[in-house]
């Protein structure tokens, strides 16, 4: 038998990602006592999401009170919605403060993870060729991260510049030129009206129209800014702020037969586009279909109203082919094009996304194939049998829709609960039983006649929600119920082996 | 012999008293006590203070007709309590030890959370040309190091001559 020391891994943990999945993991940890972790980002900074996407008018899409750590709260915040550069700000100065930064390897990319089940680490190879070895490993790498680029026949001839709203180049000058944008997703809604000004012509093609709401945002000038350092503010703002998050999204979707919010949020959407948009056919093209919540909604005060603009042409004909000189519709016309936007989003609920590396568990069980077999599934969306010491922040239903930090800080509470118990019995491999595991898969599928996505009017919605087999991923509860279960969940539904667990 | 290889100020002692800090880039070395008293006056006037911190001791901020032990301690918590605002600073003010000492300093805390200063945790490991290195092995530059009296410099230079 191979001995395998404590002291011969690397780190008690590793944290894959490094963006507010991988800081808030970083963060917790160290404050529950285990200091002894390595944070691992792909890219060449921290933040995520935040750090590459820097498009024009990048925002957050929840007021500003409730997308932040509860632990972590800002009084500086220059809006409701603040922009991306201030999340990015926000992100370093987590880092600096908690001192993750020290433990942080930043151009790391994993390309595998593998369990030793021998020793009960895991084993982390880097794209590099260096392998990191740790006894658990934290999953913070979050979902919208891969840009995933249109299927058209032809994008590659393009002789033109193409960008992904993701991966902005800032170099590029639009003024004047001939813009097109594919797609109407949330990235869509903030740059269309960010750059609608500036270019000579815009184009966007459009495949299904986003239901997009009025977005209750306003500057916050010095005096409110002052004003939220009086104790007591900040928490009431993040109260009413997450009131307000967990109606319009987690009790809209998941208690759609009950509760009618999202009757009255479509009422407002319809009303919202007939104020903002004058010509009847473009409202018409620019009217939903599906039921509001079946696909990420988007909140702004701009977008409908950029199509007002004589620059700015809705084109709803499907796409061709992409020439080298622009798009071809599939009814004949050529729009010839100078600049060609991607805002086409990111791989989300598929393949070679959940992770994007490959896991291997006990027995040489890949995560993905397990997970193709046997749905998605994972207990409270942290942790899928077979795969012991590995804990996901954003596993299949575990985030129920409301803010992202939320999600963080309660999956962080059942991780490091986990880490606790094992820490206290001695136990090296932290497993949950297979039966848990089908009945918190049972549990959710039950709550599935409430939800708005499995309502006819949704099939036509073309969402990011829905994985291959056609179910969505999401946590049917309402937040208070993820943070009571997280922290009151029987850890018995684990099993907690290894050397001195054993007696 | 300057005994270290810093090009900046070194301030032994009381040497700060004296001194026009305006525009320096400061690094204060002491225990908590020390520090206490130093940085209050540092930081009226540097551009920059970096509080490298021994371990914590609980503060009052005046002289108090209360007798020493549990009282007194609590005392000085909720001074802290009152003090900072911030509970991840707080945690890196409180005292590790069960029965820590309490000292009358007033102005440590106001001072440590005005924007020019910051408090560090990790231990000094030497000093450098630029400034000094923190066990975490990160080189702070600055103009100015402070060593509190209680300091022993000389174990900071000789660790210094081990590795040039």
């Amino acid at each position: 038998m191979t001995v395998t020391p404590e002291c011969a891994l690397d780190h008690e943990v590793a944290i894959i990602g490094g963006g507010f999945s991988g800081i808030g993991a970083a963060i917790l940890l160290e404050k529950a006592g285990f200091g002894d972790y390595l944070m691992i980002e792909d890219g060449d900074g921290v933040g995520g999401a935040w750090h590459w996407n820097t498009y024009p008018g990048v925002a957050v899409d929840i007021p500003s009170f409730s997308y932040q750590f509860s632990f972590e709260q800002m009084a500086g915040w220059s809006r409701v919605y603040a922009p991306g550069r201030e999340l990015k700000a926000y992100a370093e100065h987590c880092v600096d403060k908690y001192d993750v930064r020290r433990r942080t390897r930043l151009n790391t990319r994993i390309v595998s993870a593998a369990f030793d089940e021998e020793g009960d680490f895991w084993r982390l190879g880097t794209a590099d060729g260096d392998t990191i070895t740790a006894r658990h490993v934290v999953g913070a790498t979050g979902v919208l991260t891969q840009p995933k680029l249109p299927e058209i026949a032809g994008i590659e001839t393009y002789a033109g510049t193409v960008m992904h709203t993701a991966r902005w180049d800032h170099d590029v000058d639009l003024a004047g030129k001939r813009v097109a944008v594919i797609g109407t997703g949330a990235s869509a809604v903030q740059t269309i009206p960010s750059i609608a000004h500036e270019v000579e012509h815009l184009t966007v093609f459009q495949r299904t129209p986003i239901w997009c709401l009025p977005k209750l945002d306003s500057a916050l000038p010095l005096p409110v800014r002052l004003a939220m350092r009086v104790p007591g503010t900040k928490r009431v703002s993040r109260l009413v702020s997450q009131t307000f998050v967990e109606l319009t999204f987690p009790l809209a979707a998941h208690f759609h037969d009950v509760l009618p919010v999202a009757g009255v949020g479509e009422r407002v959407g319809l009303n919202h586009l007939r104020r903002a948009v004058k010509d009847p056919e473009v409202r018409e093209k620019l009217t939903p279909r599906y039921a509001l919540g079946c696909k990420r909604p988007s909140f702004s005060n701009a977008y409908l109203q950029a199509f007002n603009r004589e620059n700015v042409f809705l084109e709803t004909a499907p796409i061709d082919e992409i020439t080298p000189t622009g798009i071809r519709t599939a009814d004949g016309t050529e729009h010839e094009v100078d600049v060609l936007v991607l805002a086409t989003g990111f791989k989300v609920f598929e393949k070679g996304n959940m992770p994007a590396f490959s896991v291997t568990g006990v027995g040489g069980v890949d995560l993905e194939k397990w997970w193709e077999e046997h749905r998605f599934q994972a207990y409270q969306g942290v942790s899928v049998p077979g795969f012991p010491n590995f804990f996901a922040i954003l596993g299949p239903y575990g985030y129920n829709g409301s803010s992202y930090f939320n999600l963080i800080e309660t999956q962080m509470t059942h991780i490091v609960r986990c880490l606790r118990r094992a820490r206290r019995t001695g136990a090296t491999r932290v497993e949950v039983t297979p039966e848990a595991n089908a009945r918190y898969f049972e549990q959710v599928l039950g709550r599935r006649r409430h939800q708005v996505f499995f309502q006819p009017s949704c099939q036509t919605a073309n969402s990011y929600y829905f994985d291959a087999n056609g179910d969505v991923p999401f946590r049917p509860s309402p937040t208070l119920e993820t943070m009571w279960t997280s922290s009151r969940f029987d850890l018995d539904d684990y099993r907690f082996e290894g050397a001195a667990a054993a007696s | 012999m300057s005994p270290t290889a810093f090009r900046g100020d070194l301030l032994v002692g009381e040497d700060w008293r004296s001194r026009d800090f305006r525009g320096l880039r400061v690094a204060v070395v002491a225990s908590a006590d020390e520090a206490a008293r130093i940085v209050p006056y540092v930081a009226r006037s540097a551009s920059s203070v970096k509080v490298f911190q021994r371990s914590p001791a609980l503060l009052l901020p005046a002289r108090l007709p209360v007798p020493g032990g549990p009282l007194r301690r609590s005392l000085a918590r909720l001074n802290l309590r009152l003090s900072v605002d911030d509970p991840w600073l707080r945690r890196q003010l409180t005292p590790h030890d069960d029965r820590p000492r309490v000292v009358v300093r007033r102005g440590f805390y106001a001072a440590l959370q005005q924007p020019n200063c910051k408090l560090y945790t990790w231990p000094v490991y030497a000093i450098v040309e630029q400034g000094l290195r923190s066990a975490e092995g990160v080189e702070h530059r600055v103009d100015v190091i402070v060593l509190g009296a209680d300091v022993d410099i000389a174990s900071c230079a000789t660790r210094e001559e081990h590795i040039a």
